[in-house]
């Protein structure tokens, strides 16, 4: 089982320039549902697609366990639009 | 094997449940007024008599007498075909050409036959089941990911999805008026795994458009927030 702090850790030591990494545990408890933003420049000039695929691949083995994983991933610059 | 006539619903659903187990099942959706089915009519029977054939379950449907099976089906042209294996639509496609439906069933009768010889083999569903080689893994799922112009990979069925995010895709789907094929994923173990690593993608569901991989939920709801005639842009690339 996976608690937000470990997803959060894992994403932000393997995916580099993590400027923020919100890890939501949205299962009420049995750490199989979570819901993930990132905000990286690493992001900047990739689809969305391949920006997922960082985050999927940052987090193999975890999704194995988890069962309802949603992932979000901007860049600086559209992150701050976001917030704003 | 003889061509059944679909006479009833009741039957329909006997004979496409209850009586085939693992086998293939083909429906051939005809009406009498369409000039192209008289011919289809003669052809079918031929193609359902072929010794080759003797295992797969031959249905015709007339589509004006029995519409509600029509309708579930979404048959909107005839003659029109649906080939079925253990619950799951293989193929669905309207041709007035003989050869394209053998070449279509044909290939349904490998998938499934490589499906029995797998699960016979070694019993147990492995994640790479032996006797297929990664070619032959990538063939079948290239066919399956190109067997509709928009293919949902998702967990259970429009009509009864089994999970909230593939339920949530199909009401996007359906939202914007998109025809698409599905395929269960929960039928087929198989399927399931190569599919994560053909598309490099861990979860479902996964939205397929014209044989690309499009992405999960998250995805395309974002890029329906940002363009909200995706589907159709999608299509047309």
């Amino acid at each position: 089982m996976y608690t937000e702090t470990d997803l959060r850790q894992q994403i932000e030591t393997t995916i580099p320039n993590v400027y923020n990494c919100i890890v939501t545990d949205l299962s009420y408890g049995c750490g199989q549902s979570f819901d993930v933003v990132v905000v990286s420049n690493e992001f900047i000039g990739k689809n969305k697609l391949q920006r997922s695929r960082l985050v999927n691949n940052a987090l193999r083995e975890e999704l194995k366990q988890i069962h309802a994983f949603s992932c979000k991933c901007y860049s600086e610059e559209e992150w701050s639009k976001i917030v704003i | 094997m003889p061509i059944t006539e679909i006479k009833d619903q009741d039957q329909f659903t006997q004979l496409t449940t209850v009586d085939v187990q693992e086998k293939l099942i083909s429906l051939y959706f005809y009406t009498n007024w369409a000039e192209p089915c008289k011919h289809l009519n003669q052809v079918y029977q031929v193609i359902s008599d072929d010794a080759s054939n003797k295992d797969v379950s031959f249905l015709t449907i007339n589509a004006d007498d029995l519409s509600d099976v029509a309708e579930l089906f979404e048959v909107s042209s005839v003659p029109y075909f649906v080939i079925i294996n253990n619950g799951t639509i293989l193929k669905e496609f309207s041709t007035a050409d003989p050869k394209e439906f053998v070449k279509e069933l044909d290939q349904c009768k490998k998938y499934v036959s490589n499906q029995t010889n797998n699960t016979t083999a070694d019993g147990e569903q492995t994640e790479e089941p032996e006797g297929e080689t990664e070619e032959q893994i990538n063939e079948k799922l290239t066919k399956l990911t190109n067997a509709a112009p928009v293919m949902l990979f998702m967990k259970g069925s429009p009509s009864e999805p089994k999970c909230g995010f593939s339920r949530q895709l199909v009401g996007m789907l359906r939202e914007h008026q998109v025809r698409f094929g599905f395929f269960d994923i929960l039928r087929d173990n198989d399927v399931r795994e190569q599919l994560k690593k053909f598309s490099d993608w861990p979860t479902y569901p996964q939205l397929y458009i014209n044989g690309e991989f499009q992405g999960g939920l998250d995805i395309i709801k974002e890029s329906l927030e940002e363009d909200p005639d995706f589907f159709q842009h999608a299509l047309q690339q």
